[in-house]
């Protein structure tokens, strides 16, 4: 890891547990010998509240590259995630996460949970990443809300 | 130009409150006329009128920021600017001095005027021309002190009134020459001092002045990276005048100067220091001169923090002081020396880590003061900024501390560290409510954790012989300290206090799980040994069920706080195979039934108040999530999982019985309650299998009717646990098991039945209660897959026998439930919802995905599952539904490979596909995705049946060829990708090869054009997705795709050197990144777009 990135991961967990929205978690995982392990994060996202998602913490897995922040971490739900916008491995189809589009050194690890808690409850019309819950939110909203209800139970805090 | 009054009346409209007219255009009207080359006098006209008002005037200020925007190259211009700047700004100073009151509002043009000759200091110092030789004398190659230019301008302003007349004379060439000679003049210490003297609002003004200034040139370094002279001239002129200015207001000399004994300061003092503090953190690392030494400033701050008193100023400069010095600790802590640092030290805490004997405790009996002030008043949320103030500047020496306390580097350091280490145990045991009254033990979880953290990383050979020792007795104190904080009966004096806050409690659940984080950090020092064994013997002390009512509830919250921070120690471990934690478990008689008591108090608190219903919660989820986690150890020892699983039965019980009063609160304890049974049954299914399946199945019984109040997510998540347990219960051979699953699939059958035999209104009704019947069914197939990491001998032992006896199902299982199924899409009540098609193919295929030898009793034959879709396609919503048609026919073509027809799928191929094709799929994307999909996937699984079937010469390639140029993204990426798996698959065989490299033959040409055709009428983040097919194209037939290229190429746009170019680089690529420029060049040179 270079020490651009150490700095500003060490950087990023000060901030972080410092000031962090409510209900959100984010820490790096430890590697084997007990070590903390900057570069693999866990987080967890609550739903907003007020929205089919609300009652869920969904898991998320935050890994970032040797070149971060030049580039962007990677961020995965669990694999299977039923959202438009989540890959069937569970990659997120964020703009602010893709290299090539919107991401931009500044932006903090809060920004990115802020920014994933928003897609849940709205979802990127243009960025479809998986065909089933793509096909219920476009076409039968009530089994798209069905389904989202379910999960959200499944991750209830 | 409109006239001179028609734009003060714009104005004066533009600054109404209420104005009359539409605004914005009255903004369009004003920002024409600062723009215009009449800009810079109309600003003087409005800046020099006394009887236009201060918004006019501000106005005007506002005009001149315009016009040195847009004349920042034209020297000529810029003087007048400049000139004009420094000429309104004396004069309108001179006003604001004569009578401060009555001319308050004239602050914010005087600000303004100040703010554009920041700018123009900026400009002049960064500026090409700055420190170079120029010939013209009177071009001003750089302003060294814009507060010197003040303070003798504004001294001469005032000493000459005769020159003072002519301060409205902007064309004036005495005044001219004035101003130039004051640019650049030197005014000394004394000058300053005494300038300063003369007025407190001449010193207000200076203040003002050099912080408008340092804020703008950091706002600029942060705009621009590439600022290095303005530093420099800063550095040399700027900074020594403010620390003068500066230094003798905080070290009261102003005050003495203006006859002022009572200890006040202006609040100026405090936001230039801060704007300075803040610039020289953010240049010190760039500027090319070095740091600026604020050390002085520090010192006067910190001596004036410890004068000021509830007696003197009411603490109002302290916290003024502690607010600055907080930015410092939290942001650029080391700008701060460290000898200084050491005097915070004494300060915050009254011990010093370098010495004990030559600290001056009477600075920490101010701070102890301070807190009693802040105590004694309530005032929480100072008390909360002095937290932060304090644990951020203790985080700077943690690592030192840490060294010092475990390590041999620091040899006599061990005992101060130890004295140090007490006073912080003291400091985060501090005597109030966390959260609600006091902030210390909530920041301070940070600086254990981190302190646990270094522990932990330290080199051994540099471990002091008792450090593990010095680590165990301070961490387990940390976490005695912590217990009691988090308890809930905190959380609930909370809600007590303001019930309708609910940030404070978000601040207190997140208190708890920052203490767990730091539990964890602990236990890699702690260990079992020391936390676990600690937590666990705390919980089972004594048992909590026959304690006197009065010192029930404090036991409760103790229980509460040890199972909330244990679970997540223990929750970790694989208790199965944890010896030390069976142990200690088995030696704590109490500790499993007291968890038990606590899940029984929180299921019978009457929610009768937010306080008590948080509280409920809580305890339910801490006690639930517990026995969730002693799942493993029940493995090894089930004396208690009877009780466990009764008392969840009970609970779950209890949540259907509350009624609506309090849904919410009871649903969450629900879903909490159901996932600890499934974790439960899925771990200790072997322990359950015997003496407890009949109970479970009597409580699913009856939770599955339609009187039961229980969501649809627990009865499927109970008809999965349940489905757990049946799946071990094999030792009795495959007739026995079956029994369970007939029970459990005539049950639900039976109440679908009821359903179906209802009149039609009432199907309607019960449509979400029959699908969650059907759900149930899905979840209890799903728990009756084998996990492929166990394998049960006895399974293994009888497995031809279970194999045999579900090919044969003697209780005709699958008959029947395909019979109800059948049943329940014949109803037109059902069969257009496509929510009961989904759940109708999840249990058909619920076993393809198995291997032949796991015996499963949904595994339906392949005439089965063909017979259904083949019935059902014609008769449902095919919009929705025929996905799941096509995710049973992909999974049922993958699994019957080696029994289905080519024949047979052609036949499923057109009857699924083909004959939707025209009315449906074709204009549906998703759908075509879907169809297009399919193809790809047998092309990889089996791709036999597809280069063997009529339907790719027929249906297949002619469809996707006209899909290659597509608008819908989906089409392109889908098409592209059957054509590039269709001409590049490793799994063909001889045959397979010779089939598609005919097919290419015969369709290459079009194919070449329509894929090239497709790419460039394409939009540009669409072209990926035919780079892989063209370059596929390329190394697969490369002869034939060059003839086509060259045929297809002129025929798609006019452009032969273009094309040409094209080819030939194409075919002195290698790798897809490189190809994809060739490819991006090409549509970039063929459309005529710009590249970027």
């Amino acid at each position: 890891m270079s020490s651009l990135c150490l700095q500003r991961l060490q950087e990023e967990r000060k901030k972080w547990r410092k000031d962090h929205p409510f209900g959100f978690f984010a820490k790096p995982t430890k590697k084997a010998d007990g070590t903390m392990n900057l570069q693999k994060w866990q987080a967890g996202i609550p739903g907003k509240e007020g929205t089919i998602w609300h009652e869920g913490v969904y898991p998320l897995t935050i890994e970032y590259p040797d070149e971060y922040p030049s580039k962007p971490p990677k961020v995965k739900l669990p694999a299977g995630f039923y959202h438009p916008n989540v890959y069937p491995s569970g990659t997120i189809c964020l703009s602010i996460l893709n290299e090539e589009q919107d991401w931009r050194p500044a932006i903090t690890l809060k920004q990115i949970c802020l920014g994933i808690q928003d897609l849940l409850d709205t979802p990127n019309p243009n960025s479809p990443a998986q065909e089933p819950a793509w096909r219920a939110f476009s076409k039968n909203k009530a089994e798209y809300e069905r389904k989202v209800a379910l999960q959200a139970k499944q991750y209830a805090k | 130009m409109s006239s001179l009054e028609e734009v003060v009346g714009l104005i004066e409209t533009l600054y109404s409150p209420n104005p009359a007219v539409d605004v914005n255009q009255v903004q369009q009207k004003l920002q024409a006329i600062q723009k215009s080359t009449d800009g810079i006098q109309l600003a003087n006209q409005l800046l020099t009128n006394p009887a236009y008002s201060n918004n006019v005037k501000y106005f005007g200020a506002l005009t001149f920021t315009v016009q040195l925007n847009l004349n920042i190259e034209s020297y000529d211009t810029f003087w007048v600017l400049f000139s004009n700047n420094l000429l309104h700004l004396m004069r309108l100073s001179g006003l604001y001095v004569s009578d401060t009151r009555t001319h308050a509002s004239l602050l914010l043009t005087i600000k303004k005027l100040m703010s554009n000759l920041s700018l123009i200091f900026i400009n002049i110092n960064e500026a090409e021309h700055a420190n170079t030789e120029d010939s013209n004398t009177q071009v001003i190659k750089q302003w060294f002190n814009p507060i010197n230019t003040f303070v003798d301008l504004f001294s001469k302003y005032g000493s000459n009134p005769t020159v003072g007349d002519n301060w409205t004379n902007v064309s004036d060439p005495v005044m001219s020459q004035l101003l130039q000679q004051s640019i650049n003049c030197n005014v000394p210490y004394e000058d300053l001092v005494k300038f300063i003297s003369q007025s407190p609002t001449f010193n207000e003004l200076s203040l003002i002045f050099t912080e408008i200034i340092i804020e703008d040139v950091t706002k600029y370094q942060s705009r621009k990276h590439n600022v290095t002279k303005v530093h420099v001239v800063v550095h040399e002129h700027l900074y020594i005048s403010t620390m003068a200015l500066l230094n003798v207001n905080i070290t009261l000399q102003v005050n003495q100067m203006h006859n002022i004994t009572k200890l006040q300061l202006n609040d100026n003092v405090f936001q230039c220091t801060s704007a300075w503090i803040n610039y020289i953190s953010t240049t010190r690392n760039i500027s090319s001169v070095g740091s600026m030494d604020v050390s002085e400033i520090f010192q006067n701050l910190l001596n004036l923090m410890c004068q000021s008193t509830e007696q003197t100023d009411n603490f109002y400069i302290a916290e003024k002081v502690l607010t600055i010095l907080a930015n410092v600790f939290a942001n650029d802590p080391t700008l701060m020396s460290f000898d200084l640092r050491q005097q915070v030290e004494v300060i915050f805490l009254g011990i010093s880590r370098l010495s004990n004997t030559t600290i001056d405790t009477s600075k920490n009996a101010w701070m102890l003061q301070y807190m009693n002030h802040l105590v004694t008043h309530e005032m929480t949320d100072e008390l909360k900024e002095l937290a932060i103030c304090i644990v951020d500047y203790l985080q700077i020496s943690n690592l030192d501390v840490c060294n010092k306390l475990f390590t041999t580097i620091h040899s006599n350091g061990t005992d101060i560290s130890q004295e140090y280490i007490k006073v912080l145990l003291q400091m985060t045991n501090f005597p109030l409510v966390p959260v609600m009254q006091e902030f210390f033990s909530v920041r301070m979880v940070d600086f254990w954790s981190d302190l646990a953290d270094s522990y932990v990383n330290l080199p051994n050979e540099s471990l002091l012989p008792n450090s593990t020792q010095i680590g165990i007795e301070i961490f387990q104190q940390v976490i005695n300290i912590y217990l009691p904080k988090i308890s809930l009966e905190n959380q609930r004096k909370l809600i007590e206090e303001d019930s309708h806050d609910d940030s404070a409690i978000h601040e207190f659940d997140d208190f708890r799980s920052a203490v767990i984080d730091m539990s964890q950090n602990l236990w890699s020092i702690l260990g079992n040994e020391h936390l676990t064994n600690m937590l666990v013997f705390g919980i089972g002390s004594s048992d909590a069920s026959i304690l006197p009512e009065e010192a029930k509830m404090s036991a409760f919250y103790q229980i509460e706080a040890m199972t909330f921070i244990a679970n997540s120690l223990m929750s970790d471990m694989n208790l199965s195979e944890s010896p030390w934690i069976l142990n200690i478990l088995n030696k704590n008689k109490y500790f499993i039934s007291n968890i038990l008591v606590l899940f029984q108090v929180g299921i019978q608190m009457p929610a009768t108040d937010k306080a008590i219903s948080l509280f409920k919660i809580n305890i339910i989820r801490s006690s639930s999530k517990m026995i969730g986690t002693l799942a493993g150890y029940f493995t090894k020892n089930e004396t208690h999982l009877s009780a466990c699983v009764q008392t969840l039965f009970q609970g779950l019980e209890s949540c259907s019985m509350n009624g609506d009063a309090n849904k919410e609160v009871n649903d969450k304890i629900e879903v909490m309650i159901i996932k600890t049974i499934s974790i439960v049954c899925n771990i200790c299914r072997q322990q359950l299998s015997g003496q407890y399946l009949d109970h479970f199945i009597s409580v699913f019984s009856s939770l599955i009717q339609p009187s039961a109040t229980v969501s649809s997510f627990t009865r499927s998540r109970l008809a999965r646990s349940i489905g757990y347990i049946i799946e071990c219960r094999v030792q009795d051979g495959p007739e026995e098991q079956a029994k369970y699953i007939v029970q459990i699939i005539d049950m639900i059958e039976i109440l679908i039945g009821q359903v179906l035999d209802s009149p039609t209104d009432m199907q309607s009704q019960r449509k979400d209660y029959v699908l969650n019947l059907l759900g149930c069914i899905s979840e209890f197939g799903s728990a009756l897959i084998h996990d492929e990491d166990y394998e049960s001998p006895a399974l293994i032992q009888q497995l031809q026998q279970f194999h045999d006896f579900w090919n044969n199902d003697p209780f005709q299982v699958r008959s029947k439930l395909l019979a109800m199924i059948e049943k329940l899409l014949s109803s037109s009540a059902y069969n257009k919802d496509s929510s009961f098609v989904e759940v109708s193919c999840l249990i058909l295929g619920k076993a393809l995905t198995l291997p032949d030898q796991d015996p499963h009793f949904l595994r339906y034959s392949m005439s089965d599952i063909t017979t259904f879709m083949l019935k059902y396609t014609p008769v449902v919503e095919l919009t929705t539904c025929l996905p799941f048609f096509i995710y049973l026919l992909e999974k049922l073509t993958i699994q019957f490979k080696a029994q289905l027809s080519v024949d047979e799928f052609d036949y499923l191929f057109n009857e699924m596909f083909i004959k939707y094709y025209p009315g449906l799929i074709e204009r549906d994307p998703d759908l075509l995705q879907m169809m297009i999909n399919f193809v790809v996937t047998i092309l990889d699984k089996a791709p036999h049946f597809l280069l063997t079937s009529k339907c790719l010469p027929n249906f297949i390639i002619p469809e996707c060829l006209k899909l290659l140029p597509s608008n819908e993204k989906f089409t392109i990426v889908a098409v592209t990708k059957f054509w590039t798996k269709f001409i590049n698959n490793r799994k063909y065989s001889q045959s397979d090869l010779m089939t598609m490299q005919s097919l290419i033959g015969i369709n290459g040409q079009q194919l070449v054009y329509q894929a090239m055709y497709g790419l460039y009428h394409t939009q540009r983040s669409d072209l990926n997705s035919y780079t892989d097919l063209i370059r596929g194209l390329v190394a697969k037939f490369p002869m034939d795709t060059k003839n086509w290229l060259i045929s297809a190429l002129p025929q798609i746009c006019d452009k032969p050197s273009i094309h040409e170019n094209f080819v030939n680089r194409l075919y002195v690529t290698r790798g897809s990144r490189a190809a994809a420029n060739v490819i991006l060049n090409w549509w970039l040179e063929c459309t005529a777009l710009p590249s970027y």
